[in-house]
């Protein structure tokens, strides 16, 4: 286990490894992970003959933080056979496959479209805190996309603005006072300095005057919690006159990606990607599913759309499924030692497929 | 950690790898007392998927 003061050291380190970006997690959740009996109850009698159990817990504390080990994964897709996109979409294409996360940030969704569309004497600010890699900017993103031409769309991330930079671009819209939404990323960037909250304060209020149109979403990810980036964000210069100004109901948790919605992201993508190329993907055989979703080379969605693509780009002409052996350029040794790996403990995915629909 | 100071306060004090500038932790068991900073992050290099899964309990 190597330490560092935060995801940004990590990705700074000498010897990091984009494709095991996944593997980063807060130290409260790897505590977790390893707090379980695996690694608990080793000194006991019966260790050995509880092993298989512990296991199993240990795979599932992993689990649910979204992280794909193969334990889990086989039944999983196996017992998967027709899945509507529809079915899991937030708004445009973020999509999640739990219930009450999915119907928690529709919630949100509509709670920001509506301070555009009825606007009030009120701040229709809003907070949201993810753990890294669950696609809060892209969720965001999205909401202003269905929103379409009638609210416009800004984004600052905090942390790779100066001060110059971050003020020019807030008094830019001020003027403005058409509908927008505006994302604050990483609000809880640059902890040592005072220009970031004072700057964006003001800004803050302007919902109050005269009903304006405007929503802004302060987003982070730091700490382990929204919580405590509350805290951490309470102790900075003017950090409470900020947290003031977000109405309880406004502050919401984007949580961590779950297997499930890594193999949603993937059928996603497969399905997009044929569009792209004037095909229609309609299955995807589960051994393929199982390679995409398991291979920490495509931990996040550039990565994995960039594969779907190339992967469809094989598809013979006429074939509307993406099958295993699509995902790779012929003789490519990934492909063999995968195959070797794997076909003894998933044999039941090999020329199963699950049908997809937007 | 938990299984060889179970029920103790221990205290960590390390380095960050990139930046060479203090961690501490203090922790009882899975419970994280404190954290400085609050932001710390643990990576592993080998994924999951090959953490010779079903093999020996001491993976």
């Amino acid at each position: 286990m190597n330490l560092f003061r935060s995801e940004e050291h990590v990705k700074r380190w000498g010897l990091y490894d984009p494709a095991s970006e996944d593997f980063i997690m807060a130290v409260a959740d790897w505590a977790d992970v390893f707090s379980g009996p695996m690694h608990r109850n080793r000194l006991d009698p019966d260790y050995l003959e509880r092993s298989g159990e512990y296991l199993a817990e240990y795979h599932r504390r992993l689990n649910e933080r979204g992280k794909a080990t193969s334990f889990w994964m086989i039944p999983f897709i196996q017992g998967l056979e027709a899945i509507s996109l529809e079915r899991y979409r937030v708004v445009g294409n973020y999509i999640r496959f739990e219930a009450e996360v999915l119907n928690a940030l529709k919630d949100v969704r509509a709670r920001i479209q509506a301070g555009l569309v009825q606007p009030g004497h009120r701040r229709e600010n809003h907070l949201l805190w993810a753990p890294p890699g669950s696609g809060k900017t892209f969720f965001v993103q999205q909401v202003a996309e269905a929103l379409g031409p009638s609210a416009a769309y800004a984004e600052l991330n905090l942390a790779r603005m100066d001060e110059g930079g971050f003020r020019a671009a807030l008094a830019g819209w001020e003027a403005d006072e058409s509908a927008r939404l505006v994302l604050i990323d990483e609000v809880d960037a640059r902890s040592g300095e005072r220009w970031p909250y004072e700057a964006l304060l003001p800004y803050l209020d302007l919902g109050m005057e005269g009903g304006r149109p405007l929503v802004i979403v302060l987003a982070g990810s730091s700490a382990h919690s929204l919580d405590e980036m509350k805290r951490q964000m309470a102790e900075r210069p003017k950090g409470k006159d900020v947290l003031s100004r977000v109405p309880g109901e406004h502050q919401a948790v984007i949580p961590a990606m779950t297997f499930g919605d890594r193999v949603l992201v993937m059928l996603s993508q497969f399905r997009q990607a044929g569009r792209e190329l004037g095909r229609e993907m309609r299955s995807v055989e589960k051994m393929a599913l199982y390679y995409a979703a398991v291979n920490p080379r495509l931990a996040n969605v550039r990565q994995l759309r960039e594969f779907a693509v190339r992967a469809v780009d094989r598809v013979r002409p006429g074939d509307d499924r993406v099958k295993y052996d699509s995902l790779f350029e012929p003789g490519d040794p990934a492909n063999k030692l995968f195959w070797l790996e794997a076909h003894e403990m998933a044999r039941a995915l090999v020329n199963s497929f699950v049908l997809v629909t937007d | 950690m938990r299984w060889l100071f179970p029920g103790k306060e221990v205290q960590i004090d390390t380095i960050c790898l990139d930046c060479g500038e203090p961690i501490t932790i203090r922790m009882n068991d899975r419970e994280i007392l404190s954290a400085d900073p609050p932001t710390i992050v643990g990576y592993i290099t080998s994924p999951f998927t090959r953490w010779r899964e079903g093999s020996t309990p001491f993976n």
